[in-house]
């Protein structure tokens, strides 16, 4: 019976290697590109491209509105509210008008 | 690996190489799958992680290297086939496919008188014979296709297919029974 099954077996074995041998020139072709894909890495960049797109996107939103952000708040000029006295120091003698000052409400000893 | 392939001779580089595999695990991967499409996707894929992970080992390991990618690679698909059927069709029972089971049609003794001659011939017959092994279960076809057209010893059948040595000397009787069965032609 061994015998017989090594017999099945190398017949069917036969027969497969006729069906490898027997694809169309289509398949063949297909996978000699697939060969050479593997072997240039290519299918690594295939697989890669969309991710990689997808977390480009991501990024230019995150970046965009802080850029923008950045830039009007550039030409927006500063406000101090800090008062430097800078009336006195274009009339220093502001403070010698007493009517000045009582009419804004002020008073000479502040 | 250790375990030993045919004597065939493997091309010194892995381009040489992957042009001598690429029909039969193509025709492995279809018979496995009947999808020419998927089938070239799991030879690409097999193909693309020998390059990757495995180019610097010796050439005398990329042939069982290669056979355990693209055996694994078939049946991460089988998995995801059956997941997609569960999911699909969750309230149906899931056809177990697991061959330790043992089916009890295969305890009926066949009574159908034996013609070697004609049993061979029906083995001659691409059609029929790439059906027989198409309707294999997966493991079994594996079993079958390793040893008998691979010519890998059990050994390196079972590192392949990463089971047991007595595992893989049950998918292959099993399968050789189903195969005698189905190309033994009707008698009148």
């Amino acid at each position: 019976m061994n015998s017989d099954n090594d017999e099945f077996s190398r017949r069917i074995a036969a027969t497969l290697d006729r069906s490898a041998e027997h694809l169309d020139g289509d398949t063949r072709q297909q996978l000699q590109l697939a060969r050479q894909q593997a072997l240039a890495g290519s299918r690594f960049k295939q697989y890669y491209r969309p991710a990689l797109a997808i977390a480009a996107g991501v990024m230019a939103l995150m970046v965009a509105p802080w850029l923008t952000w950045q830039q009007l708040h550039q030409n927006t000029p500063t406000v101090t509210m800090v008062d430097d006295g800078g009336y006195l120091n274009e009339d220093p003698e502001l403070l010698s008008d007493w009517d000045m000052l009582d009419a804004i409400g002020e008073s000479p000893d502040a | 690996m250790t375990a030993t392939m045919s004597s065939a001779i493997v091309p010194l580089n892995l381009d040489a190489f992957l042009a001598s595999v690429e029909r039969r695990a193509y025709r492995m991967a279809l018979l496995a799958t009947r999808e020419p499409a998927d089938a070239l996707d799991i030879v690409q894929d097999a193909m693309l992680k020998l390059v990757q992970r495995y180019q610097g080992r010796t050439h005398q390991e990329w042939p069982l290297l290669f056979q355990r990618i693209l055996q694994n690679r078939i049946l991460d698909w089988h998995r995801s086939q059956t997941r997609n059927r569960r999911w699909l069709v969750f309230w149906q029972p899931v056809q177990n496919d697991d061959e330790s089971v043992e089916d009890p049609l295969e305890q009926i003794p066949d009574e159908r008188e034996h013609n070697p001659a004609e049993l061979l011939a029906q083995a001659d017959d691409m059609g029929i014979v790439l059906k027989s092994v198409e309707a294999l279960p997966i493991r079994q076809q594996q079993a079958f296709l390793l040893r008998a057209w691979e010519g890998l010893d059990i050994a390196a059948t079972a590192a392949v297919m990463e089971c047991s040595e007595g595992a893989v000397k049950t998918h292959y009787f099993r399968a050789l029974h189903r195969l005698r069965a189905a190309l033994q032609p009707e008698v009148p």
